[in-house]
C-alpha cells in the first residue's frame, strides 16, 4: 500500500475531484509494485500457464467515472506491462473481457468464444473514497470545507482458487474549500 | 519575477493535484461527526498489526503442516457512518494483511464463494470453478461497528471477530475504541 505524502504553496483547489495527475501516479505506483510482486517473481516460462481478464474499474467513490475511464484506468496498467514478454517468461497471457466480445463480432469475428483458454485471472479495480464535511451553520447549502480521502487499488484473483494474489493501492486525501451545494 | 520566486522551493500544485497527506486532519475532518479519518487510518494498520501476529499464533494455524484460509465475512455497521468508510477500513485491513510475510506464510487470502462465482459464470471460465476449502482449515473475519453519541461526544467501538467455519468457535477477538469531541 502507498501512501504519498506532498505539500503545496497555493489556494487550496475548489474541487476534490479525481485527476489525471492520480491517475498517472496512480498506474506508476501499481505498475511498480506487480512488476515486483511475488506473484510475477515466483513465475517462470515452465509454470502452469495462466489466462487473465481484466475488468473495468468498480467505482464507489462520490466522483462520476465515466465508463470510458474506468476501462482506461485497468487498460492502462495491462498497457504498461511488457506483454510479450509476460507471455514467454512468465506464461502469463491475457483475454478480452466477455463485455468486449461484441467488438470483436464487429470486426469479423464468427467463431465461439467458449471454445479459447478458459480465464483462470481476473484483474480488476477498485475506487474507495471517504468524504468529511464543514458545513457553515448561517448558510443553508454552504459547505465551508470538504476533504475527499482517496483508495485507489488493484487486485489479481485466481478465479478458481479464490486466492487474492496480488493487491496494491495508491492512497491520499485532498482538500477544497467554498463549495455550494445546488 | 519575485512572486515567482516564492513558491520556487515547493512542490508546484499542477504536479499533485493539491493532494494532501491523508494522516493530516483537516478543518472539514474535525467538524464532522463522522470518525477522524486519519484515527481509522492508524486503527486499521493497527490492528491489521495485531491481526497478523495473533492469527499465525492460533493453535491450529501455527503448527499446520498447509496454509489455513482466511475469508473476509460481512460487516455490520450499527452507525451514522456510512458503510463505505468501514468497507474502506476492512479493505486496508485486508490489504495490509496481503502484504504481511508472516499472513503469506501461514494463509492463503480469499475472496468470498459467492462473489467469485458470480465472475466465474461472467466469465465462462469453464473448468474453473471457485474452489471449496476445508471447513476444518477455513476461517472467516468478521466485523462490528458500532457508536454511541451524548451531546458533543460520540463514542466509536469496533470489534473484529475470527471465527473457525467448522465449529463456529470465535477464535479470536479483538476491539478498538475511538472516542472524539466535536
Amino acid at each position: 500500500m502507498t501512501t504519498l505524502i506532498f505539500a503545496a504553496c497555493a489556494t487550496t483547489p475548489p474541487t476534490t475531484r479525481l485527476t489525471i495527475d492520480d491517475y498517472n501516479t496512480t498506474i506508476a505506483v501499481v505498475t511498480q509494485s506487480l512488476a515486483a510482486s511475488d506473484f510475477l517473481r515466483d513465475r517462470g516460462p515452465d509454470s502452469e500457464p495462466i489466462v487473465i481478464v481484466v475488468d473495468r474499474v468498480l467505482n464507489l467513490t462520490t466522483d462520476i467515472i465515466p465508463p470510458a475511464e474506468q476501462w482506461m484506468m485497468v487498460a492502462r496498467l495491462r498497457g504498461a506491462m511488457p506483454i510479450i514478454e509476460l507471455e514467454r517468461n512468465k506464461a502469463i497471457t491475457f483475454q478480452i473481457t466477455p463485455e468486449k466480445h461484441q467488438l470483436l463480432r464487429d470486426a469479423g469475428f464468427e467463431g465461439d468464444f467458449r471454445t479459447g483458454k478458459p480465464a483462470t485471472h481476473v484483474m480488476s479495480a477498485v475506487f474507495r473514497s471517504m468524504r468529511r464535511e464543514l458545513r457553515d451553520p448561517r448558510e443553508e447549502g454552504h459547505i465551508v470545507a470538504v476533504t475527499d480521502f482517496y483508495q485507489l487499488e488493484y487486485t489479481i484473483v485466481n478465479v478458481a482458487s479464490r486466492e487474492i494474489v496480488w493487491s496494491d493501492s495508491f492512497e491520499f486525501q485532498r482538500q477544497a474549500t467554498g463549495l455550494r451545494i445546488d | 519575477v519575485l512572486l515567482l520566486g516564492a513558491c520556487q522551493n515547493q512542490q508546484p500544485v499542477g504536479s499533485t493535484g493539491g493532494r494532501i497527506d491523508p494522516y493530516r486532519t483537516t478543518g472539514a475532518d474535525m467538524a464532522s461527526g463522522r470518525a477522524n479519518i486519519p484515527s481509522l487510518l492508524e486503527f486499521s494498520e493497527q490492528t491489521a498489526r495485531r491481526l497478523a501476529e495473533d492469527l499465525c499464533q492460533l493453535e491450529g494455524v501455527a503448527g499446520a503442516s498447509q496454509r489455513q484460509v482466511l475469508e473476509l465475512g460481512t460487516i455490520t455497521n450499527m452507525t451514522q457512518t456510512p458503510s463505505g468508510d468501514f468497507e474502506m477500513i476492512q479493505n486496508r485491513l485486508r490489504g495490509q494483511l496481503l502484504q504481511s510475510d508472516l499472513v503469506k506464510r501461514h494463509f492463503v487470502v480469499v475472496m468470498d464463494r459467492q462473489r467469485m462465482t458470480s465472475e466465474y459464470e461472467r466469465l465462462g471460465a469453464v473448468g474453473n470453478d471457485p474452489a471449496r476449502y476445508d471447513a476444518a482449515q477455513t476461517y472467516v473475519l468478521q466485523g462490528d461497528f458500532h457508536e454511541a453519541i451524548r451531546g458533543e461526544r460520540r463514542q466509536f467501538y469496533f470489534q473484529f471477530v475470527l471465527t473457525n467455519l467448522a465449529t463456529r468457535q470465535i477464535v479470536f477477538q479483538d476491539d478498538y475504541d475511538l472516542a472524539q469531541l466535536r
